[in-house]
């Protein structure tokens, strides 16, 4: 049932590679910046410091659940602290998928933008 | 550091919607923002995070369960698919119940819309009356024809005033067809534009400008004209005199929900051109409704003040005392404050039906949703090992949660939709039977279907939760040990839960028995006077009474009729003209108002009426000109201890009573029957009252058609039967009986699906114990007798609990009717007898089959 259920998951997100959204992208980035600290409340910050907004945690969490659904991050529990109430942290990290998929949004990236040299150089 | 905690609500909230090291996330902010900035701001800040996020915790929750979902609704498929019985059961249970409450809805609903249809109508208002008269002050919603125009001209918060009129009843004549129509206005230009009455042919600014022109709607122009165009074409109406007037446009066919539904309305120029002296009178009571349409802001209770100063500028010297007020356009259908307003456009509304109906329309709800429970309760042990296996394998409690309500949802969901078609078919012919569009459509209503959705939402958790709750709690271990856990409330909860329905079946049936009772009442109840075989015939066009005792005549000598009297105007609840009158020794304003007629020698014989004193006026006797007859309430009310051969005056001209007639109802019965003076006829014969040999004799009718038609060419033949005017004024009643009883049957319908389904089941369940029992020598008889009995017990309680809320119910619905009939104990014996023979029946078959069974069948698998 168990294993049945994998290669129906796997099936469905691993055959094809989504371009990643705006935040998908910035989340993914700051996760892999922030090694081992990432959990959501620098994940949090720092998204909201390169968006120029505070983005609710709904908001992001709901992004942070869709990417570990696509498989780009991996979700693991780490230990309670007392500043947190007593409540664990879920920390995240890029697995290959993820790595893959932000290299090919990056080089899509640069294909669109080579296009209109002069601007992309311009900057 | 002092500690500080985030609102403990909403972290609740958020523990709820997420997991912990989500809280753990937000907690963690929280006590940074606490330090930097002070724990109020703090607070404040993870409320808003907490309420923001919650459509994104909810999309997410979907996105992220979407598999089980859809293994949730698999299991739930095959659940339903594996108990067909009950799911069929179920959702007939539920489907019925949802479609009588949508039914039930949107009749409250549509007697609720009045007037919400009109753009200004928080601006409009009737000009209603005080008047004081005779020690009472009368409510009266007509004024008199000037008042309009000189408020409107005097007080600047008015902004614009209509005057109308409504006739009942009239004949219409085109070329040399015959038509009669039931209700029209007459009306002011202003009526369109203040209304918003859009017209499909004509001109809107003055098409009810000038005299005798008239606008039909749409459906009376196919009616009278089919595909011709009705522009232009001639109508003949007949109220007093025959009139002609001009078609000058079509109007959309009205809704339903105004009180100014009409399907024609007329220039009341016509009226004033024909009655134009009438016109100009001011008076304190009136003849005309008149509507007022306020500036924007105005406030009522000042315009109250100033329409009174003005009519009391105009009005007599002893007229002086009315007062006026305005009364909103939307209170004026369903009268929440005033009773008895006098000279009302519709006083069908009442809010006391309204009630009723949401309330029958709840319970009818409440035992659908009883019924759910209980069939899906009753499947609980089945289900028990299923749910160990689950646990086994790894479900936590909230999967199976999850699962038993997608179970309960899907099923509701069918029944909705089930629900809804019997609703789309069942509409129409309750559209029908009231006779009128109640405009509640499913398609074109925006707000109904996110409603019902609501409504299967809602039915759903409530009828799956229990099953949900209790299923889930118990642990793998306990249900593999001991087989089925003996949980708490076994069967004793359902058997409330019947009961409870049969609690409500049984204080409908008895309500619907006495709603019965008193429709069957008013229809036989002796009225005092033979109601059958007499009809009325319209005179007015012929109504000088110096050639009554022609027509008389000629009708008794040529047709066969049997007795025939005229009279000034046959007295019914619309038709109503009273007097002040007075007892030697009272001053005027002492005098106490009644009900009067005028009448010939023949009434008395022609109605059939019982003389209890005196004598009747009699032919020959000039002196009978001023005498008078009363009837034996006037006869208890004016104060006189030997009425017969003592005076009474009525504008100071005095009247010797010769005689009292027994009591006799012509009125409806919501109301008391009126002291009643019958005068000498002296100038008019409006109506003739006309005793046939037989009922409904056409011969004997047609003869007298001819006798009109030769005395009268011009007059239109117009009659009508008095059964027949009589049962009008009971229609509502009627209707009201025969939608509860209609709605009765749906609820013990429902109620007994529920008990076969647990019928069903219990003897399933005891299937080895019959066995067992018929081994050990049980007859069948009793065996059927201790699997009905139990249920029967809780019928039987059921009854006796519903008795005193049965009788509170009825007996205050009954104080609407001045004449009642005693509620007595036939209805509540006859509830219990039906609700017994019901649920006997729906049990029995149950019981039987099994209990005739060969026990070797039942036993064999041991």
């Amino acid at each position: 049932m168990l294993s049945f259920y994998n290669i129906l998951e796997s099936n469905r997100y691993g055959g094809k590679m989504d371009l990643l959204t705006r935040l998908e992208e910035a989340i993914l980035i700051s996760v892999l910046k922030l090694k081992d600290n990432a959990y959501g409340v620098p994940i949090n910050h720092d998204v909201s410091k390169i968006f120029g907004k505070s983005y609710t945690m709904g908001g992001l969490y709901f992004a942070l659940d869709q990417l570990v659904r696509k498989e780009y991050l991996m979700k693991r529990s780490g230990d309670p602290t007392p500043k947190r109430g007593g409540r664990s942290k879920a920390y995240y990290r890029l697995t290959s998928e993820g790595k893959a998929a932000l290299e090919a949004t990056r080089e899509h990236q640069i294909k669109l933008w080579k296009a209109i040299p002069e601007l992309s150089n311009g900057n | 550091m002092k500690s500080t905690k985030p609102p403990s609500a909403a972290s609740w909230l958020l523990s709820r919607l997420s997991g912990p090291s989500v809280v753990g996330d937000y907690e963690e902010i929280f006590q940074e923002m606490a330090k930097e900035y002070g724990k109020r701001s703090a607070c404040s800040w993870y409320w808003s995070q907490v309420l923001k996020s919650i459509p994104m915790f909810a999309v997410n929750f979907v996105y992220g369960s979407t598999s089980m979902i859809k293994s949730y609704f698999k299991l739930a498929y095959r659940n339903i698919i594996r108990q067909k019985r009950y799911a069929i059961l179920n959702i007939i249970g539920l489907a019925v119940g949802l479609a009588a409450c949508l039914l039930m809805a949107s009749y409250v609903i549509h007697e609720l819309s009045f007037e919400t249809m009109h753009p200004n109508k928080d601006r409009i208002y009737r000009i209603n009356g005080r008047i004081p008269y005779g020690g009472q002050v009368l409510l009266n919603a007509i004024v008199a024809p000037p008042f309009g125009p000189a408020v409107e001209e005097s007080v600047p918060e008015i902004e614009e005033s209509i005057r109308l009129l409504n006739q009942h009843n009239f004949p219409v004549q085109i070329e040399d067809r015959h038509y009669r129509e039931n209700l029209m206005l007459f009306a002011e230009q202003e009526i369109l534009e203040v209304f918003d009455i859009p017209l499909l042919h004509g001109d809107l600014k003055s098409a009810l400008e000038a005299p005798f022109t008239v606008i039909i709607d749409e459906t009376l122009a196919r009616k009278y004209f089919g595909d011709e165009n009705p522009i232009g074409k001639t109508l003949r109406l007949t109220f007093q005199n025959t009139l002609e007037f001009h078609v000058t446009g079509i109007m959309k066919k009205m809704p339903s929900n105004t009180v100014l539904r009409t399907p024609m309305i007329a220039s009341l120029a016509s009226l004033l051109k024909t009655y134009g002296e009438a016109a100009e009178q001011w008076n304190s009571w009136g003849t005309v409704t008149t509507f007022v349409r306020l500036q924007k802001g105005a406030d009522p209770a000042v315009v109250n003040e100033k329409i009174t100063e003005v009519a009391r500028s105009h009005l007599n010297e002893d007229e002086k005392d009315a007062s006026y007020y305005l009364q909103p356009l939307d209170k004026i259908y369903i009268n929440y404050a005033a009773r008895g307003m006098n000279n009302d456009l519709d006083n069908s509304g009442d809010i006391s039906r309204l009630y009723i109906f949401s309330g029958v329309a709840l319970l009818i709800l409440i035992i659908a949703a009883i019924n759910f429970i209980n069939l899906s309760t009753a499947k609980i042990s089945g289900r028990l090992k299923e749910v160990g296996i689950r646990k086994t394998c790894g479900a936590s409690r909230s999967h199976l949660v999850k699962q038993f309500l997608m179970e309960s949802l899907l099923l509701t969901t069918i029944a909705m939709g089930l629900g809804l078609i019997l609703f789309s078919l069942f509409k129409p012919r309750l559209d029908i039977y009231l006779g009128k569009a109640l405009n509640l459509n499913v398609l074109s209503t925006p707000w109904i279907l996110p409603t019902v959705a609501a409504m299967v939402i809602i039915v759903g958790f409530f009828a799956g939760s229990y099953p949900a709750l209790f299923l889930s709690r118990f642990q793998a271990a306990v249900i593999f040990r001991s087989g089925v856990p003996r949980g708490p409330s076994k069967s004793g909860l359902r058997r409330i839960l019947v009961g409870t329905q049969f609690f409500i079946a049984s204080v409908l049936i008895v309500c619907t028995i006495v709603v019965f009772k008193q429709v069957r009442y008013s229809k036989t109840k002796d009225l005092g006077f033979n109601k059958d075989n007499l009809i009325v015939v319209n005179n007015r066009e012929a109504s000088r009474l110096e050639n009554a005792p022609m027509v008389k005549e000629q009708i008794i000598s040529r047709t066969g009729a049997l007795a025939v009297s005229s009279v000034d105007s046959f007295p019914s609840s619309q038709n109503r003209s009273i007097s002040t009158i007075q007892i030697e020794g009272q001053r005027e304003e002492q005098g106490k108002i009644v009900q009067s007629l005028e009448v010939d020698e023949d009434f008395i014989p022609t109605m059939e009426l019982n003389l209890i004193a005196g004598r009747n006026f009699e032919y020959g006797r000039t002196a009978d000109k001023e005498a008078v007859l009363i009837n034996e309430t006037a006869a208890r009310n004016i104060g006189l201890k030997d009425p017969v051969g003592q005076f009474l005056f009525r504008s100071d001209k005095a009247y010797r009573i010769i005689g009292i007639v027994e009591d006799w109802n012509t009125n409806s019965i919501h109301s008391r029957i009126y002291p009643i003076v019958l005068f000498h006829a002296d100038e008019t014969a409006g109506e003739i009252i006309i005793r046939l040999p037989s009922n409904k004799n056409q011969v004997v009718i047609s003869r007298i058609r001819e006798v009109f038609s030769s005395l009268y060419p011009q007059q239109i033949f117009d009659y009508a039967y008095v059964d027949e005017l009589h049962l009008r004024a009971y229609e509502e009643e009627r209707r009201l009986a025969s939608l509860l009883i209609s709605f009765c049957q749906l609820t013990v319908f429902v109620a007994c699906l529920g008990i076969f389904g647990l019928a069903a089941h219990s003897t399933e369940q005891r299937t080895k114990e019959i066995g067992i029992r018929k081994v050990l020598g049980s007859s069948v008889a009793s065996i059927v007798v201790l699997f009905t009995g139990k249920y029967l017990r809780w019928v039987i309680a059921a009854n006796v609990m519903a008795w005193p809320v049965a009788y509170f119910t009825a007996n205050k619905w009954l104080q609407a009717f001045a004449f009642r009939t005693a509620i007595g104990v036939s209805p509540f014996v006859m509830a219990g007898l039906m609700t017994l023979f019901v649920a006997q029946l729906s049990v029995i078959f149950q019981t039987l089959k099994v209990a005739l069974s060969n026990p070797v069948e039942s036993l064999r698998y041991e």
